[in-house]
């Protein structure tokens, strides 16, 4: 049951909550961080963020930051994980059972409080709104660190095109934080070595990247996880020259661009034979060659936002790319 | 004051310069569009359709002019012309300025039921969500009714209220839904579609919208003495041996079931219904025998220009219309009204 509490209340109870939690962990060798570690500062989303030594009690918000962490093997200092849009990644299922999840969508301020964080790691910037936990300056007088994936600062701050370079830099940065260097580089050569082994069959197919909505097309754009992907998998986006992350279009101009490919985005809200069963209905589509001979790849909603998921992305872009018959002509 | 006759061949001659610049704009606005067609080809392709001519043009060429622009341009009338109606009609029988097509919860009540079929994703994409959005709006607009009608007779004051109240309540409920179900891609469709869009049309949801069209065209074009009587308010017009509360139902669900027709093809389209019948006031005075043959034309080019705006001026993104309507229509409903303030 949550009770109504406004912030101004929250905040001076907060305090007493925080400074029990320092004194409690203090005594706790199991959450002890490894001695090796010491202090840290990076920049995020342009706030200094800084921790005299490794964070012990992080709350992770968001698929994505949560599997990097436990892609880093930082179970241990995991209290707590809210905001999945899909099943854990196989890989990371037992250690994710092992952490209580606060919410099944962003925790209340009261709930996070209650799990005495002392850093909160999310993956998108409205983590730390009114919708989520409030704003991330509050947290940081606390004493509690926070850190935003790079990919979903606010938009000033955001890479102006992201690059698989940036996820690969927000991995050495939580490892740096946690004091794991090492760990970040075997994970990143890891992810490069698949990435570069599966680009380069593709053979610069032209792509258009259809993450949803029927009547005016949501694509793909320029400077998006999407693109990112894209890139990475060495296929040309017909959509590179529309601005944003996403861009909403029309089919006359897909029909236009005449892709190679067509990329259809499997979501649980949007799943792809639902994507499929429409462009074979379709009154006009049905005859745009990469319709009529099914020049389709699915790939998972899950694997197209920025984090450790991208590399499998790529994997299927480039291999679903690969493995498609010469295009008839049209 | 200019004398009557005068002023009688000065609105004829408007309307029938705004019919034959609904025609042109039909015509010229099916050429533009994101696919480099030129405009021979865009003709022989319709004229082919028409069985006048033999177009030797790709299948795929003739999808984009047969099936996607022209509908759309011809669904872009239907709405235009429809909203424009239905708020001249709405304004006068509601004896109230800042009455829409919107105004007993229709769009409102569309919108409710558009989201609540988006979110739970019966049936297959948009034809769904038009169902969903006629059936939200008959019924909010039944309910409307059975409240503000309670009494038998039927007070402007009362429908604007009920309507209101309605509205509000559709809105609260349309927010929970979409915050409850917390899903960025369903808000992002649902988003678009609130905006007002055209980009869903098709030759069956133009099946539907002619017909209501003309028909509640028909409807109120033979009703538009009547509607002078209520411009001059409820006494006078029965006075004036009208039938006040049978006519002012028949009105009011006629347009309401039109702008249900409407909404469920194109989303709510702001400005079209309630400025639009303020800006043809202008040109044409309030005589309803004069307005109505200019504010529907009119409205069918503006709403035709502002949708090939929506979907070529920010190639290759395509806006919602309805974000288009205000934004440009303000700043020319504005001009009118400093025109119209200089010559007093």
């Amino acid at each position: 049951m949550r009770f109504p509490m406004s912030w101004r209340v929250a905040v001076p109870l907060s305090l007493v909550t925080v400074l029990l939690a320092g004194c409690s962990t203090a005594g706790d060798p199991a959450a002890a961080p490894s001695a090796s570690a010491g202090p840290a500062a990076v920049t995020n989303c342009g706030t200094p963020v800084t921790v005299s030594r490794p964070p012990a009690r992080v709350v992770t918000m968001n698929q994505p930051a949560t599997e990097i962490m436990l892609a880093l093997g930082l179970q241990d200092r995991m209290v707590g994980t809210a905001y999945l849009d899909d099943e854990i990644l196989p890989d990371y299922a037992a250690a994710y059972a092992k952490i209580p999840v606060l919410a099944k969508e962003y925790p209340g301020k009261e709930k996070l409080l209650e799990a005495e964080p002392d850093f909160v790691y999310a993956a998108f910037s409205s983590a730390f709104s009114d919708e989520g936990v409030g704003d991330r300056a509050e947290w940081q007088r606390l004493g509690v660190g926070t850190y935003i994936s790079p990919a979903g600062c606010p938009k000033q701050t955001r890479p102006a095109k992201l690059a698989i370079s940036d996820v690969f830099a927000e991995i050495r940065e939580i490892a740096a934080i946690f004091g794991v260097s090492d760990r970040a580089e075997a994970l990143i050569a890891g992810q490069q070595a698949r990435i570069d082994k599966a680009a380069g069959s593709t053979k610069g197919a032209r792509v258009v990247w259809w993450d949803g909505g029927s009547d005016a097309p949501s694509v793909g754009a320029c400077c998006g996880a999407p693109d990112m992907v894209m890139t990475a998998a060495g296929v040309t986006n017909v959509f590179a020259d529309a601005t944003g992350s996403w861009a909403d279009t029309g089919w006359e101009t897909v029909i236009e661009r005449d892709p190679d490919v067509i990329v259809l985005v499997d979501a649980s809200w949007d799943p792809a034979d639902k994507k499929k069963a429409l462009l074979a209905g379709h009154s006009t589509l049905k005859d745009l060659p990469a319709v009529r001979q099914q020049r389709y790849v699915v790939i998972p909603f899950s694997s197209t936002v920025a984090g450790v998921r991208n590399v499998r992305g790529i994997e299927a872009l480039a291999q679903g790319v690969a493995a498609l018959p010469a295009k008839a002509g049209s | 004051m200019r004398p009557a006759r005068v002023r009688t061949a000065g609105t004829a001659a408007i309307t029938l310069t705004l019919v034959a610049g609904l025609l042109v704009s039909v015509g010229a606005a099916v050429t533009v569009g994101p696919a480099d067609l030129s405009i021979g080809t865009v003709w022989a392709v319709i004229g082919e359709h028409l069985g006048l001519a033999q177009a030797d043009v790709s299948v795929l060429r003739d999808h984009i002019v047969w099936d996607l622009r022209l509908p759309r341009v011809l669904a872009a009338a239907a709405v235009g012309a429809g909203l424009a109606a239905a708020g001249a009609v709405m304004q006068t029988v509601t004896r109230n300025p800042l009455a829409d097509p919107y105004l007993l919860g229709v769009s409102s009540g569309a919108a409710l039921g558009a989201v609540l079929v988006i979110v739970a994703g019966i049936g297959g994409g948009m034809v769904a969500v038009s169902g969903g959005a006629f059936a939200g709006a008959l019924a909010t607009f039944a309910v409307v009714v059975l409240i503000a009608g309670r009494r038998g007779a039927l007070s402007p004051a009362r429908v604007v209220l009920t309507g209101v109240a309605i509205a509000q309540l559709c809105a609260a409920c349309t927010s929970f839904v979409i915050i409850w179900v917390g899903d960025p891609n369903a808000t992002q469709s649902i988003t678009f579609w609130l905006s007002g869009s055209l980009a869903g049309a098709t030759w069956a949801k133009l099946a539907w919208a002619i017909p209501a069209l003309a028909a509640v065209l028909l409807l109120v074009l033979t009703q538009a003495r009547t509607l002078n009587a209520f411009a001059f308010g409820e006494e006078a017009a029965a006075t004036l041996g009208v039938d006040v509360t049978r006519t002012r139902w028949l009105l009011l669900i006629a347009t309401a079931l039109l702008t249900a027709v409407l909404v469920a093809i194109s989303g709510a389209i702001g400005f079209v219904g309630l400025i639009l019948p303020h800006a043809a006031r202008f040109l044409a005075g309030p005589d309803h025998r004069r307005l109505l043959p200019v504010v529907v034309p009119a409205g069918a080019i503006f709403l035709i220009w502002v949708d090939t705006a929506a979907r070529t001026v920010f190639e290759p993104r395509e806006l919602p219309v309805g974000v288009l309507t205000a934004l440009l229509g303000v700043p020319a409903f504005l001009m009118l009204l400093r025109r119209r303030e200089v010559r007093g």
